[in-house]
């Protein structure tokens, strides 16, 4: 391949030692990898302060929760010893939910009394974006707001969405009007969200909590079954775009290799074409696919937009009005970002509720 | 009466009834009304304490209001049609509230609190265009009445107009500063009028306001909206 590209080396375990690292070494040498090639790790070749300044606003962006700037912020000032950040990654991400909702839930405190409002809330779509959203809400207002009905519509749920689709991966990038960018190699561990295990799960949490589902509407990649391969190779090409050149991501039962960006392609249909280039790339990075068994092949949209719509609307139906909270257009990282995005949907759900508390309390 | 209405503001609708009730029964013109409805009045009175619900012991105060007007149909007593009003409220049937209203204010047209009333029906059955017109009737009479103001300032939530609802939560909040009242219930109030001011900030999208409100910083609030008094 002619074209420049950066190499990404993440991994899911904490380091154990330098001898994988020679192994991908051996897959290619290309002057920017001089540094794999070494045995030493090609993270603190490419953690550059400028890079991780980027990664900070790209998530400020993306997940309009601050307590991420944060977990960036304690992540720069650790000592560069390999081994701390990743214990430190891992145990952030981890705290992180908790403090996000703990936030949450102090910044929301105007809504004082319960009340007796019939409240009805329809979630479109059946993915992580729409099933997040609605377990958020129902979490959080559940108890103040009775009876709090959450139907969810979706033409189609898990396992064939897109989220299940997804290889999951927790790599923010930055997303800005078009130019894509990684910003990348700034961390050790990654966190892999698998779409087909974790949509199962939350239609069982939502399903306790009473959440009714009806039915009623891209990345090319396959399944392989390739158990050696323990690592995610993400590569990038900064002229074509983001997941438009290979990736193998292992994920708990097989193995993603991709990957295709093709904007403005709206077929579902697995091609063959694609099918040949993101298998031979595949291979070409790591040789050892080529033993791999073919599981399965799937194709799925990405629908994407100048950047993500997360804001309420008041829609008119005749006499009627509806409030409407909108939360779409996530394109290839709805994973990555579906917590925070499901958090702050819930906070505008509590502002409608307020704006709809003052409405019947007029004093007499 | 007094009571019930502050009754029924806080949502206590049980006790809202029962004061209503009382207010009829103590009441001169109505003492025989009450008392010939309600049978052995000691029997009634242990029976709507122990098995009413509340919306059976809402209709039965309703009903004896009711009754006491169809006495006097040529007379209009402002008072009872309060009465009907708030119970009117109570019900949720706005409409019919705001006739009883409407027909207490023909008596008494000069009366803040009667078209505060009217205002906070008719906003409260999702007439708010209307319920402004009250309640500027009431500050032209009253322009110090911070009630009507902190409602009139609900109604342009409701309205959309979130700048104007801003505008007078914040005269509010000033008019009871500057009475430096400690009273209890001017205090509850200024919580609602903070609570309510954050929530019209909130939809003004400038997060430098609402986090003046956060902290209390009625000054630059003031000089923001260009309301130096």
């Amino acid at each position: 391949m002619t074209n420049e590209y950066y190499s990404c080396r993440v991994r899911f375990e904490p380091a154990e030692g330098s001898s994988m690292l020679k192994s991908f070494g051996r897959a290619q040498s290309r002057p920017h990898d001089s540094e794999i090639s070494n045995g030493r790790s090609p993270i603190r070749g490419h953690c550059r302060s400028n890079v991780a300044q980027d990664v900070h606003q790209s998530i400020a962006r993306l997940t309009p929760t601050y307590t991420t700037h944060r977990m960036l912020a304690k992540m720069q000032r650790l000592p560069s010893q390999r081994h701390k950040r990743v214990g430190t990654l891992v145990s952030l991400i981890s705290g992180m939910h908790k403090e996000l909702v703990k936030r949450k839930q102090l910044r929301t405190s105007l809504l004082h009394t319960k009340m007796d409002h019939n409240m009805r809330i329809a979630v479109i779509g059946a993915g992580v974006i729409g099933l997040s959203s609605a377990l958020c809400i129902h979490d959080r207002y559940h108890s103040k707001v009775t009876p709090l009905s959450i139907d969810v519509y979706a033409d189609r749920f898990t396992p064939l969405t897109t989220s299940d689709g997804a290889a999951g991966l927790w790599q923010p990038y930055l997303y800005d009007n078009g130019n894509t960018q990684e910003t990348c190699g700034w961390f050790n561990t990654a966190l892999m969200i698998e779409g087909k295990s974790y949509l199962p799960w939350l239609m069982d949490r939502l399903t306790e909590r009473g959440v009714k589902f009806h039915q009623k509407k891209i990345a090319s990649f396959r399944e392989v079954d390739a158990p050696w391969l323990k690592h995610f190779i993400i590569t990038h090409n900064s002229k074509t775009g983001v997941y438009s050149t290979p990736y193998i991501i292992p994920g708990s039962r097989s193995v993603t290799v991709g990957g295709i960006f093709q904007v403005g392609n709206w077929s579902e249909d697995n091609n063959s074409e694609d099918h040949r280039k993101v298998w031979e790339e595949g291979c070409h990075l790591v040789p050892s696919l080529k033993n791999a068994r073919i599981l399965d092949d799937w194709t799925g949209l990405r629908p994407v937009r100048s950047s993500v719509r997360l804001d309420s609307e008041t829609l008119q139906f005749g006499d009627k009005q509806c409030e409407v909270i909108h939360n779409y257009g996530h394109g290839g990282y709805g994973l990555t970002i579906h917590w925070g995005c499901a958090l702050e949907a819930a906070n505008l759900f509590g502002k409608i509720l307020e704006k709809k508390k003052l409405t019947t309390h007029s004093r007499l | 009466m007094a009571l019930a209405v502050s009754l029924t503001n806080t949502g206590l609708q049980q006790e809202a009834c029962e004061a209503l009730r009382n207010w009829i029964m103590h009441n001169p013109k109505y003492k025989r009304l009450a008392k010939t409805k309600a049978g052995s009045p000691s029997s009634a009175r242990r029976m709507s304490h122990i098995s009413a619900t509340s919306s059976s012991f809402l209709s039965e105060v309703k009903d004896l209001y009711l009754e006491a007007a169809r006495q006097n149909p040529s007379i209009i007593d402002p008072d009872l049609q309060t009465g009907l009003g708030v119970l009117f409220n109570l019900s949720s049937e706005f409409n019919r509230a705001v006739d009883a209203f409407n027909a207490a204010l023909a008596v008494r047209p000069e009366d803040y609190l009667l078209w505060n009333r009217l205002g906070a029906t008719l906003a409260n059955g999702d007439r708010s265009e209307e319920a402004v017109e009250a309640y500027t009737r009431a500050l032209d009479i009253q322009p110090g009445f911070i009630r009507s103001r902190y409602n009139l300032g609900i109604s342009c939530i409701n309205l959309g107009a979130y700048r104007e609802a801003a505008s007078n939560f914040l005269t509010a909040l000033s008019l009871q500063r500057k009475s430096r009242s400690r009273q209890l219930s001017h205090q509850v109030m200024s919580g609602n009028i903070w609570a309510a001011l954050r929530i019209a900030l909130s939809m003004l999208d400038q997060p430098e306001l609402f986090q003046a409100a956060n902290a209390g910083d009625l000054d630059l609030l003031m000089r923001a909206f260009n309301l130096d008094m």
